[in-house]
């Protein structure tokens, strides 16, 4: 692997030399995971498609970027004041759950189970890259969790260096505010055996042990 | 392609295409070894979870010509250092461990002797003896970069030092790299002067002797060595900050 293909590779002489077709190419292009020959395939794709639905498509674009902003409360991406879940009463007002990207509500909203509400971090703190809490929603966090509502913070930030440390700075601001102060749990991804779990796994699946 | 075996502390990772990454490694046997890790972002890769920032690990890679970079075929988690997310405190002080190693780490040029202590100091990161043990080792850092500051005699004339009272300051100068004797500190300028306290704990820790300093003794030679780094460094040391404040 060569140092000049780290970066995505942007060269390709068909469709590099500009006009229309280049110009939709170049955006297709730098979308994650759409490499230039996808691109391409795209292009073709919208070129075959319906023009109604093509316009259609370029018009949520438009509308995504310019109605679609964080939430007020949680931060999550919503249309209205509040996002959906902030605004449903029927969550548990004692519970809230600490995510670094908006993305991860999604994840654990799939997952089913949660019935609190959320706060989005908007990133991780990662001191050797320069980002400190002022880069990130913590203030907001620290007001919502003053109000009083809130009985237990659950700091859902990923199981990496820079997650647990976020989880270590917030708890320590959290901690004089008198909330209980929890942490997901990690371990043994379920489907998995213990035999091919590394020593970290099986030392962090016996630390989150429970009774049954 | 040789297939080489190393002993390896992750200092970065970067993502590379959909799932893989380009894992920044200190190693042992080799010194900083930049490789790529194919599929290591995904959940179930045979990497496992083994390429977090400060995880020790076993690796086998295949190293590659100077262009180009190494490649990683197998990662064995070893150690994640669960002391460092246990107090803050802890975890800021591994922070700053981590920027000396990425800013002076250099490739082909090994250190085992300071590899162990690095990995000994991050076991042993936890309060009360926190700062006592980073300072252990920085200055042992220092040595091994060959940046060590001259603490016995004048960094100028070579002179060596007279400390006749206990209350006497010393001349400290960052830039020069050490202490003055009185009449070269006349001839320079940028110094400050240096509590004997501190000189004191600086050579005793430097000689690795056992002996007790009060909490503050270690918060200011913290300061003051990481003022030290920033001038022998070039730039300003980000976790600095949060070091004189995190206690
Ligand atoms: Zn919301
Ligand atoms: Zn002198």
């Amino acid at each position: 692997m060569h140092m000049k293909n780290m970066t995505k590779s942007a060269s390709d002489p068909i469709w590099t030399q500009g006009g229309l077709l280049g110009r939709v190419w170049e955006h297709l292009n730098r979308w994650p995971g759409i490499g230039p020959k996808s691109a391409e395939r795209l292009l073709f794709y919208l070129l075959a498609a319906d023009s109604s639905e093509v316009i259609d498509f370029a018009q949520a674009l438009v509308e995504l970027k310019q109605r679609i902003h964080p939430c007020r409360q949680c931060h999550h991406w919503t249309e209205d004041e509040l996002c959906s879940i902030c605004s449903d009463p029927k969550r548990d007002s004692s519970l809230l759950c600490v995510v670094e990207q908006p993305r991860d509500v999604i994840a654990l909203e799939r997952a089913g189970v949660y019935r609190g509400y959320y706060h989005v971090l908007g990133g991780r703190l990662a001191p050797l890259e320069g980002i400190g809490p002022e880069k990130l929603t913590v203030d907001s966090l620290l007001r919502r969790v003053q109000q009083g509502q809130v009985r237990e913070v659950i700091l859902a930030t990923n199981p990496t260096f820079e997650g647990d440390g976020t989880a270590l700075y917030l708890s320590s601001l959290l901690a004089p505010l008198g909330v209980k102060i929890t942490r997901l749990a990690r371990g043994l991804p379920s489907g998995s055996s213990l035999e091919f779990a590394n020593s970290a796994m099986l030392a962090d699946a016996l630390e989150g042990r429970r009774a049954l | 392609m040789p297939l080489e075996k190393a002993h390896a502390l992750v200092l970065r990772t970067s993502a590379f295409r959909e799932t893989s990454c380009v894992v920044t490694l200190w190693t042992r046997e080799f010194g900083k070894v930049r490789a790529l890790a194919k599929g290591g972002r995904r959940l179930r890769s045979r990497f496992q979870s083994a390429l977090d920032v400060l995880h020790l690990c076993d690796i086998v890679l295949i190293r590659k010509t100077s262009a180009q970079l190494d490649l990683l075929t197998e990662a064995h988690l070893v150690d994640r250092f669960n002391v460092l997310r246990q107090s803050l405190q802890a975890y800021y002080a591994a922070c700053f461990i981590l920027e000396i190693l990425c800013a002076c780490a250099q490739e082909n040029d090994p250190h085992p002797q300071w590899f162990d202590t690095t990995i000994r100091t991050l076991r042993q990161l936890q309060p009360p003896h926190l700062l006592r043990t980073l300072l252990s080792w920085e200055i042992i850092a220092l040595r091994e970069l060959g940046m060590h500051p001259m603490l016995d005699q004048c960094v100028q004339c070579k002179k060596l030092l007279e400390v006749s009272s206990s209350s006497q300051p010393i001349t400290w100068n960052a830039l020069a790299g050490g202490v003055l004797c009185a009449r070269c500190a006349m001839a320079r300028s940028g110094q400050r002067t240096l509590q004997p306290e501190l000189w004191h704990a600086w050579r005793c820790i430097a000689k690795q002797q056992d002996f007790e300093f009060p909490e503050a003794t270690c918060q200011h030679l913290i300061d003051l060595l990481h003022d030290y780094w920033s001038h022998r460094l070039e730039q300003p040391l980000r976790l600095a900050s949060y070091l004189s404040t995190a206690s």
